[in-house]
């Protein structure tokens, strides 16, 4: 009593308050109700928003008690639907009975409510009360009535439904069809397959939409069981589009044997669309009986049936087909080479491995590339001895492209044969492959440092170009040795190699050569030397690893250098890279510089378009704002004004959003 | 169905359409999309939008440009938006050929050349316009989180399977190169025994919902907002322009909370790449905060899925972890973050063989272009979709109880749990009934 009574109280303040004006929800989570205090609410004079949370509450605790208090909202159109929410999820017959007995009173969105929760309660008593509803001259009650007899799984208005389509509009004709396949459905659930076939045959009969058909056909199979892909085929070898298609759609559902069987027969009898449309659906089914009839096709005079068999045995993924496999990598068809090579890495197994080796053996040098390929794409580290072989073949093909695999296949071991291939190379092609390779596999050290050391080893007996090579790859290793044995090379006397150098620390994996060319723009005397350090040193800022304040930090050291219109040019490029408020301010300046003011504006506008792309632009909104005004006024470029001014109205839109 | 009815009244497919189809994008020559890579009018996709925003600009973005697609209707409740999306169309073709619709059932029922639609509202209509679109006839892109109960993902299953209709959710994550590389790593063993996975949520809203309403506001023209249908389903409130443009989120009403709002993503990632797409986490242990931050759930095999709102450094991150090893990647990651560096030299090889193997290109929009025309299930299917949003919805009634659940993926409900349950479903608002 003291509960209730509390409740009262708290009712009562509650409805003072919304009657001061006062917000009637909060968004904090109230504590939960009891059912009765529920109650009490809809029984008050509570504001609409008050009875409409009562009723989400009691969706969750309401009971037996609620329903009487619930049914007398359902006919009123502004609280029937919360009336609904609430009664729909509490269990009991209660509530059908509330909900069936309510149906005379009521009519529109209420009546077509109600209806649907006697649908959505598959409330089997309701069937008969349904029923006329389907007359109805108000459409929408007609069609809640179909759906929910439907759902309700009423084999007697499943006959009724499909009576009155027969003289239905094609909109009735839609939700008719709903309630029949619903109820059919609900009676192949229940076992009863006769007259469920019944129901789907019979509804097929009809001229409908072509998914209608799809549904009516796939039940109609469903309900056949075991014979259900026998009768498949029938539509399966359909000269009709529409027709063949829901059945392969139908047929890609069923993942049975038979079914297996019935699409490969019906793929022997089809041609053009029909036959890639099956074939595809072969393959994605990965049944081992279907590699034969699909490796048939391999040699079909139509390319696209050729490409679709080799996907569909890439789909099936059985080792089987590799032997098949191999002889298509050197086809005429670039495209089906392409698919057979790529089909062949993806194949799981040692046979595939068997094969293409033997494909490294045969005369054609086109096959033996081919092998290098698949080779690398399996990760066939076992073949490397056999790979290094072919790196001295006599054929120059054969060798770059061996040379190049080898070191992609070469495990964290494999540096010194393939610094042994860097160091016997003459040719630039060739000498490009090596150090490719040479890099692949150095770049799968753990040990960066010996990598290095192994590098800088060879240093004294290579030629210059071999050295810039040599260079390449330190810069790709990285780390403390590497930039020892660079630095050295930087100190030599030739400027060809030093160039290099410089070059190689500029294509760093990382900000760590950063110092060494900040020092060598600072004090090399050489101007060309001085600006390639500054452009590499600047061309590290971008290293992906930075965060935007050493970005920063690295340019304003970098500015402290620049002396030419081109060097400026140089460092607004860097800062139109780094979208943050002080690379923005860094640039302001530049656009009242004459000669870079047009670099300038395109820097703001580049760092303007992405920050404008952030969540929040709060701080930045402004200075964007007063940046893109001062690139409007000054540019003498009308497609960078109208950038600036399009911009700026991004701007405030987002901050007006905001 | 007329057997006179030709193909391009219902399906358009040509030999050249079914290779483009089922080939990995860097395998399709220009020419098997037709002459000079054009596509012949009869040979292509005609779609439509339904409640295209913010996201189903971005969405239609991507679509646009494939040349096998035509858009030529947006329907939407909003005027200003239809108008907007018609902007964007007609200036992309050159022309005003953009036709728009308010009313749903209007446009499903009388655009019947329609094959395919874009659904892009907010959450609280996906599911019901999926249902309505797949019963018409299309076939369906959905924006996620395409389900606000786990009743609304079984129409949407139900719906897909009866009409034989292709569906993807728009977990697009599903069809990139990053976040296969990391599924694949778990799929061929390499993490070993993978015993738990981690799924980011999103870092702002709660899991708690809103039930306030805003302050009314004058009811715009229905041609201008027709705020019955914005409402769609959910329960009758007073029109606040607000919502309308965004504000939706966080209510009950409308929106799965921060753990629907990413968990829809990652939660289908995770799933997927444990090979659950057909389940649903089992075990749901309450964490007292607003988010559901480090919620532990279990699948039947064993495996912990935990939610978390930290640990990347991009949206939408998941981290497998294995005996073996692990694997993290997110958003903006230029490579995934792997526990031994090595495994990324086979990055290339793995994604090209989940491509050869499963036929999916790495774009999730032309993976359901190429399924409407060969009539393949979607990476992102209707199961995977009501699935992996079973596990939203399941984490999202943990937190609203405030106590551990049990869910029970093959009766689909809580274990011995009638309060939970409750939670299953929503009753519809008529006319928006399904």
């Amino acid at each position: 009593m003291k509960h209730l009574k509390l409740s009262v109280l708290a009712l009562t303040l509650a409805v003072l308050t919304n009657a001061l004006g006062q917000p009637a929800a909060t968004s904090q989570p109230a504590p939960r109700r009891v059912e009765s205090e529920l109650i009490q609410v809809l029984k008050s004079t509570a504001t609409q928003k008050e009875k409409a949370d009562a009723c989400r509450e009691l969706a969750i605790v309401g009971g037996r008690s609620s329903v009487p208090v619930l049914a007398g909202f359902l006919a009123d159109d502004s609280m029937s639907h919360w009336a609904r929410y609430a009664l729909e999820r509490i269990p009991g017959s209660e509530v059908d009975r509330t909900l069936r007995d309510s149906l005379p009173a009521l009519q529109g969105q209420s009546l077509i409510g109600v209806i649907h929760s006697l649908g959505e309660r598959k409330d089997a008593k309701a069937a008969k009360a349904l029923l006329p509803y389907l007359s109805n001259p108000d459409a929408g009650v007609a069609r809640a009535a179909a759906l929910a007899l439907g759902r309700i799984g009423d084999p007697a208005s499943a006959k009724t439904m499909l009576d009155q389509m027969k003289s239905a509009t094609p909109p009735q004709r839609l939700w008719l069809a709903e309630g029949v396949l619903r109820g059919a459905d609900s009676l192949l659930q229940q076992g009863k397959e006769k007259p469920a076939r019944d129901l789907f045959d019979a509804l097929y009969r009809l001229e409908l939409p072509h998914q209608v058909k799809t549904a009516t056909l796939r039940g109609a199979v469903l309900a056949r069981g075991d014979k259900g892909p026998a009768f498949l085929a029938t539509y399966l070898n359909s000269q009709n589009f529409p027709e063949f298609a829901s059945a392969l759609r139908i047929a890609r559902g069923i993942q049975t044997p038979d079914m297996s069987e019935v699409l490969l027969n019906a793929m022997d009898k089809a041609r053009g669309s029909h036959l890639i449309l099956l074939m595809q659906a072969i393959g994605s089914r990965r049944d081992k009986e279907a590699v034969f009839p699909l490796a048939m096709r391999l040699h079909d005079s139509d390319m696209a049936v050729v490409k679709t068999s080799l996907a569909a045995l890439a789909q099936i993924g059985e080792p089987d087909s590799a032997a098949v496999l191999a002889t298509m990598v050197i086809h005429t068809n670039t495209e089906v080479r392409a698919i057979a090579r790529e089909t062949l890495a993806s194949l799981p197994g040692t046979q595939p491995d068997e094969e293409v080796m033997r494909l490294t053996d045969r005369s054609e040098n086109e096959a033996k590339i081919a092998g290098l390929d698949v080779i690398v794409r399996r990760r066939m580290t076992q073949a490397l001895p056999k790979v290094l072989d072919m790196a001295r073949s006599p054929d120059e093909g054969v060798r770059l492209a061996a040379v190049r695999r080898a070191g992609e296949l070469a495990g964290p071991n494999g540096g010194p044969d393939m610094l042994k291939l860097l160091l016997q190379a003459k040719e630039d092609a060739e000498l490009a492959a090596a150090e490719q390779g040479l890099s692949a596999s150095l770049l799968k050290s753990p040990n960066r440092d010996e990598a290095a050391s192994l590098v800088a080893g060879a240093w004294s007996t290579a030629s210059a170009e071999q050295k810039k090579a040599l260079l390449n790859v330190l810069s790709s290793i990285g780390g403390p040795k590497a930039l020892e044995a660079v630095r050295r090379a930087i100190e030599g006397q030739d400027p060809e190699i030093r160039a290099a150098a410089i070059r190689a620390l500029g294509a760093w994996n990382s900000p760590e050569a950063a110092p060494d060319l900040l020092k060598l723009a600072q004090n090399s005397n050489d101007p060309v030397e001085r600006v390639l350090s500054l452009r590499s040193y600047l061309g590290l800022v971008d290293e992906p690893g930075l965060k935007p304040d050493a970005k920063m930090e690295m340019v304003r050291e970098a500015a402290k250098l620049i002396k030419s219109p081109e060097e400026i040019k140089l460092l607004l490029s860097t800062l139109s890279g780094i979208s943050t408020l002080p690379s923005l301010q860094m640039v302001r300046p530049y656009l009242k510089q004459a000669d870079v003011k047009e670099e300038a504006a395109t820097a703001v506008l580049r760092i303007s378009e992405k920050m404008l792309q952030a969540r929040n632009i709060d701080k930045a909104a402004e200075p964007i704002d007063k940046a893109l005004q001062e690139v409007a006024a000054t540019t003498a470029n009308q497609s960078i004004k109208d950038r600036a001014l399009k911009l700026q109205e991004v701007g405030k839109a987002k901050a007006a959003a905001k | 169905m007329a057997r006179g009815e030709t193909r391009r009244t219902f399906l358009r497919q040509s030999a050249a359409f079914a290779v483009a189809a089922i080939s990995a994008p860097t395998l399709i020559p220009a020419s098997a999309l037709g002459r000079d890579g054009a596509v012949p009018p009869s040979e292509r996709i005609l779609l439509g939008g339904i409640g295209l925003g913010g996201r189903g600009t971005g969405v239609l973005n991507w679509m646009l440009p494939e040349k096998d697609v035509r858009f030529v209707a947006i329907c939407d409740a909003r005027k200003s938006q239809q108008q907007a999306i018609k902007r964007m169309v007609d200036a992309k073709y050159g022309n005003e050929d953009c036709a728009t619709y308010q009313d749903i059932r209007d446009f499903l029922a009388t655009r019947t050349d329609v094959d395919a639609v874009l659904i892009a509202t907010g959450d609280r209509w996906h599911a019901t316009a999926s249902v309505m679109a797949m019963r018409a006839g299309k076939d369906v892109y959905s924006e996620k989180p395409s389900s606000m109960t786990v009743a609304e993902g079984q129409a949407v299953v139900e719906a897909a399977r009866r009409y034989g209709r292709i569906y993807q959710t728009g977990t697009q994550r599903l069809s990139e190169a990053n976040f296969t590389f990391a599924n694949e790593l778990l799929r061929t063993g390499r993490l070993g025994d993978v015993h738990t996975v981690r799924a980011h949520i999103a870092p702002w809203d709660a899991a708690e919902m809103k039930h306030d309403w805003l302050p009314a506001e004058p009811e715009p023209a229905k041609s201008e907002v027709d705020w019955d249908q914005w409402l769609g389903p959910c329960p009758w409130r007073p029109y606040n322009a607000a919502y309308t443009r965004g504000g939706w989120r966080g209510y009950y009403d409308f929106h799965t909370s921060c753990i629907g709002e990413w968990g829809a993503h990652t939660f289908a990632q995770c799933q997927v790449a444990l090979g659950l797409e057909n389940t649903s986490a089992v075990d749901y242990q309450y964490v007292n905060n607003e988010s559901g931050d480090g919620m532990v759930t279990r699948f039947e095999n064993g495996v912990r899925m935990v939610l978390q709102r930290e640990g990347w450094h991009g949206t939408c991150g998941v981290r497998y972890e294995g005996s073996e090893g692990w694997v993290s990647i997110a958003d903006g990651y230029s490579q995934p973050e792997v526990s031994r560096p090595a495994w990324l030299q086979d990055f290339t090889k793995l994604v090209n063989d989940y491509m050869a193997r499963t036929q999916r290109p790495m774009s999730h929009v032309r993976d359901f272009f190429n399924c409407i025309k060969n009539r393949r299930t979607t990476v992102a299917h209707p199961v995977m979709m009501h699935r992996s949003m079973t596990t939203v919805h399941a984490a999202n009634v943990c937190m609203w109880l405030k106590r551990d659940v049990k869910f029970d993926p093959q009766k689909e409900e809580f274990v011995r749990d009638p309060e939970a349950n409750r939670y299953l479903a929503r009753a519809a608002r008529a006319p928006w009934t399904i």
